[in-house]
């Protein structure tokens, strides 16, 4: 199957400072579930950066839906971004939006914001357990409630690709468990999932390739052969 | 469906400035309007009693005969020409009664030895009257043109110089304007940088995100133009009316056109509208370097 996101020799550094990812290179397969492990400051966070388009890459080229990043015209980047759910590890909930309001933010920001699409929005969060925390603000959310919050808010333009930063980083294990099973119940809808965590436990109770990150380096490239079946090549 | 909350809302420190300091520059941009308009206006009063008139000082003789015999003489010579259409004489008692009024009642100045003006109106096409003074002053050798010409156009000059002296400071008050809702958009955009960057990340279009800081800037620099302007308006009727108690004659010089009216109206209109545009510009140009 034609790779969905292809990483090739890819360097990247903020500003003048000293690259945090050295030669990446990588493919994964539309419709893969793939996690990406590595301890803290290995570059999980900048190597998903990359994916979401917050950042272009220093060297190297991206290529994301067959296209390389660096051939599309600044003007086309917020309609590629909008192919791609974030869930970030603060969940970056707007503060001032209710947990509907900020579902729908999305949509708003596509121009599809319309009473239909509310009443899609109340599904979904029905769906992640949150039906009667519709309107409350998210500083009035537990950290598990703000999560599914973060989570609604990136699938619900059903993106190609879902990217997660350490989504279970802040919730208990029970929790955590539960937002993997949500993201494989994604990924079989034909969601390509991406998710970048520290927690053995949860990539152990998958059946998902991983991808390790190690001070900015893949460690183990030939597991990652988009050819190959999905397997586990954790390497410890 | 509900109506969308504004995504950046509440007023951070550096907004909440913005009125307090788009105030003064628009007070001090209002009254340069209005002193360019008055210049204008003064300008143009006199331009219009000037044009197509002379006067003519006749020196008072050694006794009254010998000045009644110039005046005669100097009347009966304009009144041939045919770029005269009329001589007015303004006799010592009116020269009196216009100097009183800035000397006052205190000096007798009929002991003064004081000239005779005589008024004289041009035809139109007679210019400045040049033949009508030279065949004057044949005539009545001590008869002196009073040159109004030259001191129009010291005057105009002197209304020039007002006029670029108060567009430079309507100028820095523009430019002061523009710096401060610059700064304070850049500030409000740090201050809001984490939510535009998860805009920015979700797909926002650039302008979808300028738009929300473009109108912050054009409310709170309309408020603060507002409040300029009303008290640059106090300030103007408050002087007008001193002006007035002073001496109801001086009034007319505080009396604004329609022009100047309508300029101060347009002052917050053109500032928000300014802050509008400099902020958009701002964050366009923020967010181009954020990627």
């Amino acid at each position: 199957m034609e790779p969905i996101i292809e990483f090739s020799s890819v360097g990247l550094r903020y500003g003048m400072g000293p690259e945090v990812l050295h030669d990446v290179s990588f493919s994964i397969a539309r419709g893969a579930f793939r996690f990406i492990k590595g301890p803290s400051g290995a570059g999980k966070s900048s190597l998903l950066r990359l994916l979401y388009l917050g950042r272009l890459p220093s060297r190297g080229e991206v290529r994301l839906f067959g296209t390389s990043v660096r051939s599309v015209k600044r003007g086309q980047l917020p309609a590629l971004r909008r192919r791609i759910g974030v869930v970030f590890q603060d969940f970056r909930l707007v503060p001032h939006l209710s947990a509907v309001e900020n579902v729908l933010l999305p949509l708003r920001l596509a121009g599809l914001e319309s009473t239909q699409h509310e009443a899609h929005v109340r599904e979904l969060l029905e769906w992640v357990g949150l039906g009667r925390r519709m309107e409350a603000r998210p500083s009035t959310l537990s950290g598990g409630e703000q999560q599914r919050v973060a989570i609604a808010r990136a699938v619900i333009l059903r993106p190609e690709i879902l990217v997660a930063d350490e989504p279970t980083g802040s919730v208990d294990d029970a929790i955590g468990r539960r937002l993997v099973h949500l993201f494989e119940q994604l990924n079989k809808i034909g969601t390509t999932v991406v998710v970048a965590t520290h927690n053995d436990e949860v990539i152990r109770r998958s059946r998902h390739d991983v991808l390790l990150l190690d001070q900015g380096r893949i460690i183990d490239p030939a597991a990652e052969s988009p050819a190959a079946e999905p397997r586990r090549s954790e390497a410890g | 469906m509900r109506r969308p909350r504004p995504l950046l809302i509440g007023r951070s420190g550096p907004d909440r400035l913005m009125p307090v300091i788009i105030a003064p520059m628009a007070y001090i941009a209002a009254l340069a309007l209005v002193v360019v308009g008055l210049a204008q206006d003064l300008a143009q009063e006199w331009r219009a009693g000037l044009d197509g008139v002379l006067t003519v000082e006749i020196p008072p003789g050694a006794d009254f005969a010998e000045t009644e015999a110039r005046v005669g003489t100097a009347v009966r010579v304009l009144h041939a020409r045919p770029e005269v259409a009329g001589v007015q004489v303004i006799t010592a008692e009116g020269a009196d009664r216009m100097l009183q009024q800035w000397v006052g009642d205190a000096i007798d100045l009929s002991g003064f030895p004081l000239p005779i003006l005589l008024d004289v109106r041009l035809t139109d096409g007679a210019g400045g009257g040049e033949a009508a003074v030279a065949a004057l002053q044949e005539a009545v050798p001590e008869a002196l043109p009073i040159d109004a010409g030259g001191w129009l156009d010291d005057l105009r000059e002197l209304v020039e110089v007002v006029e670029v002296a108060a567009a430079a400071v309507l100028g820095l008050a523009v430019a002061a304007a523009v710096a401060t809702v610059i700064a304070v958009s850049a500030a409000n955009f740090a201050v809001w940088r984490s939510i535009v960057e998860l805009l920015h990340v979700m797909g926002a279009e650039d302008r979808f995100v300028a738009r929300a800081f473009q109108a912050a800037a054009f409310r709170q620099a309309g408020i603060g133009a507002l409040v300029g302007v009303s008290l640059a308006v106090a300030s103007i009727l408050g002087v007008a009316w001193a002006i007035d108690r002073v001496d109801p004659l001086l009034h007319d010089l505080f009396d604004l056109s329609w022009w100047s009216w309508s300029s101060l109206a347009l002052v917050p209109v053109a500032t928000a509208v300014l802050a509008m545009l400099a902020a958009r510009l701002t964050v366009l140009v923020a967010l181009r370097r954020m990627g």
